[in-house]
């Protein structure tokens, strides 16, 4: 019997011999079953493998990028995330102490740093910070 | 005349790309939503199993009463269920490193989290692919007259405008476009480009929607399927750059830059919306 009939979403049903899946379709559901099974296990090993060490934040100007513009002195700052927890605005202080003046401070703010995840920020500075002495606080939440 | 049964191979590519488009469809709105973004850099692991499981269960439900595939025996319907996660998963990674907002650099944790809750609304709109926009044999050619190239353009340009317009209301007043738009580089703004033309025309012209297409005598400039893409995007463009100034988000003075990278980035889910407008009106 091959009698098709259309149900009420106007969608018409397999006859009633169905003849299986074809070749295309076998290629193409296990092509599925992979990509769902590599974020299953993706998950899973971040869950047994990835540990739980709360965040610990570290902080690195990288001197050696300084650059100067319009009578500013721009430093890049790498901030990195060594633990596991993602840590929720991240506030990285930095203060220049330099010879001449009162100590400059300038300071950015990371919305979300991941475990594991690093990011860049900048700072500038009226003096060129390779001259003097940086001194830098953070804070985060942890969600 | 009647067109001729495709193959195994044609009707699985239809099939996939009616499910990528209606992926697209349904879940835009949540790929421009920043909250969605954030939630996946420290959502539990166990939390995305669940939104895994909760997602295939969901998917298998509606697959049975709605699925992208035309033709569907129950027990196919766990395996068009399958093919609908993955579907969300493959269009919440590239829609994500368009904009920017994923890289293979990232730690697992944040791509395991951020992939996955993407994929759970986008698999949805797989799964009801064929009852968001379901082919209609009663309009032959849009209702349009024969002979009546004019009246044809107009009516895809006014539903490209209101489709467009549907979908960029709900996304051009958020902090989102002005955030993609400062992380984008011109790679990603040149892959936004391409992804906009590609699923425009995969929509209206490779999903099956719209089988009919235009009707003898009403092919005007808007009708050739290449020419009538380009043409709705940059509708899609002008649309986007008016509410972009509508909503504040650009003013006069801008740079160039700013004003080309939000408006390509807020143009990618309006040309979205023309092409299903074009579809239903």
């Amino acid at each position: 019997m091959t009698a098709r009939e259309a149900n009420g979403t106007g969608r018409e049903t397999r006859p009633a011999r169905d003849p299986g899946r074809s070749t295309a379709e076998w290629v193409t559901l296990s092509v599925s079953i992979a990509i769902i099974a590599v974020l299953v296990g993706l998950v899973v090993i971040v869950f047994i493998f990835g540990g739980d060490k709360p965040a610990t934040i570290e902080v690195r100007p990288l001197l050696e990028e300084v650059r100067q513009a319009d009578g500013a002195a721009y430093l890049p700052v790498e901030v990195a995330n060594r633990g596991n927890r993602t840590a929720e605005d991240v506030t990285v202080q930095m203060t220049l102490h330099t010879e001449a003046g009162e100590p400059a401070t300038a300071a950015f703010t990371l919305r979300f740093l991941a475990g594991g995840e690093r990011q860049r920020g900048v700072v500038a500075f009226p003096q060129d910070p390779r001259a003097g002495e940086l001194r830098w606080t953070l804070s985060f939440i942890e969600p | 005349m009647e067109r001729s049964e495709p193959g195994p191979w044609q009707k699985e590519l239809d099939d996939f790309v009616r499910a990528f488009s209606g992926a697209f469809l349904f879940g835009i709105p949540l790929l421009f939503t920043m909250e969605m973004w954030w939630l996946g850099e420290f959502v539990a692991m166990w939390k995305l199993l669940l939104f895994l499981l909760v997602a295939f269960l969901a998917n298998v439900h509606l697959a049975y009463f709605a699925g992208f595939k035309q033709e569907s025996a129950f027990h196919t319907t766990v395996g068009q269920a399958i093919d609908a996660l993955a579907v969300g998963a493959v269009t919440s990674v590239v829609v994500l490193i368009v904009l920017n907002q994923l890289s293979l650099a990232d730690p697992p944790r944040a791509i395991a989290g951020k992939v996955i809750l993407q994929t759970v609304p986008l698999s949805i709109g797989a799964s009801v692919a064929n009852l968001l926009l379901r082919p209609d044999e009663s309009r032959e050619g849009n209702g349009d007259q024969p002979g009546n190239p004019l009246r044809a353009t107009l009516n895809d340009l006014g539903a490209t405008i209101a489709g467009g317009l549907f979908l960029g209301f709900a996304i051009a007043p958020t902090d989102e476009i002005p955030m993609l738009a400062a992380e984008m580089q011109a790679f990603h703004e040149l892959a936004i480009i391409a992804l906009s033309l590609v699923l425009t025309y995969a929509i209206v012209f490779e999903s099956g929607f719209n089988p009919q297409g235009a009707a003898p005598g009403t092919e005007g400039p808007f009708n050739l399927p290449i020419t009538e893409t380009v043409f709705a995007y940059l509708i899609s463009l002008t649309v986007a750059f008016i509410l972009l100034f509508l909503f504040n988000h650009i003013e006069g003075g801008e740079p160039l830059s700013t004003l080309l990278s939000q408006t390509l980035v807020l143009a990618l889910p309006v040309a979205i919306g023309g092409a299903a407008g074009r579809l239903v009106i």
